[in-house]
């Protein structure tokens, strides 16, 4: 964090490298569903639209591979860097699940209805977080499978029945609807319209979120780099 | 149907499409009784998603109704609250 970040009230929230990765997964997510979704409901008029726009039903094919090949890459990336490297390492811990988390998202409740006097104290990640980072990982290596198995149909039909390539597809689809549900529903609110961030919060680009949102969302991490000296 | 011509007729569609493409039944219309694994994969996205669209959208209408109702009661007392 440099001094003129500190002197203007800024954290660092997100790193070069971790706002890089975000705005790769964003762009191949939505070049994903696009291309998904419109074979998926390919009966669709606008569906139709979307394949013909795509440069018919083989070069969709081409495109959503090369994107998910991307995607898959960028994922391997993100796992190495989170294992391996000493930012990534402090974020996976950062990360963890723990007990905690379920009385926090259970406190929320109570808070917001009005039995709990006190909002829990999050650290740099809460329940919401975590819960679209784990959901995120575990719902992509699950499309990554079936997707394979898809793409190498003739390969996997040597290997499995056909009832598995049936089942694959179908958890390819909805593991997609999942996904955009989540995105929707979850991300989209927590970081966009949430009323601390509205109408953005800014860390996807500037890296940077205000000192006094943090001491007001993620107290414990504010109490943290204080401790430290960093802010 | 001839099955030494499915490639080619698969692949209308298909892309790709090789002699094991259609080894088994083809755009199975999904019903327990012929595709049970399929109809319950299905049933059990059907489920789970719809059920977490409505946790979803109760999450944060709390979420607002809480605000809402602390800034109100908070307005009451002559202060606003920080959350």
């Amino acid at each position: 964090m440099s001094r003129a970040d500190l002197a203007a009230g800024e954290v660092i929230r997100m790193s070069l490298l971790f706002r890089i990765q975000h705005l790769v997964l964003t762009v191949l997510l939505l070049v994903l569903a696009v291309t998904g979704f419109s074979l998926m409901y390919h009966d669709n008029a606008l569906a139709q639209a979307l394949i013909r726009l795509e440069g018919g039903v083989h070069n969709r094919g081409i495109i959503h591979r090369i994107a998910a090949v991307l995607l898959m890459a960028n994922v391997v990336h993100h796992l190495f860097y989170m294992l391996f490297s000493r930012e990534g390492k402090k974020e996976f811990l950062d990360l963890f699940i723990t007990r905690q988390d379920i009385g926090d998202f259970l406190q929320s409740l109570r808070y917001n209805i009005g039995l709990a006097a006190e909002y829990p104290r999050f650290g740099k990640y809460g329940y919401k977080e975590k819960f679209q980072y784990w959901g995120a990982s575990l719902g992509i290596v699950l499309i990554s499978i079936t997707g394979f198995m898809l793409w190498a149909e003739e390969f996997s039909m040597r290997f499995f029945p056909k009832f598995a390539l049936d089942l694959a597809m179908v958890i390819h689809g909805y593991q997609g609807m999942l996904a955009f549900v989540i995105l929707f529903f979850w991300h989209l609110y927590n970081v966009h319209l949430h009323p601390s961030v509205f109408p953005m919060n800014p860390s996807w680009i500037t890296g940077k979120v205000s000192a006094e949102w943090l001491r007001q969302e993620h107290p414990l991490e504010y109490e943290k780099l204080k401790g430290e000296g960093l802010l | 149907m001839n099955s030494r011509n499915l490639p080619k007729t698969c692949g209308k569609c298909h892309p790709n499409a090789g002699p094991n493409f259609a080894k088994g039944a083809v755009h199975v219309e999904v019903s327990p009784k012929k595709a049970m694994g399929v109809f319950a994969v299905r049933m059990f996205y059907t489920v789970f998603i719809s059920a977490l669209v409505i946790l979803f959208v109760l999450h944060v209408g709390l979420e607002l109704y809480g605000r809402w109702n602390r800034r109100r009661a908070g307005a009451g007392r002559g202060k606003e609250e920080g959350r």
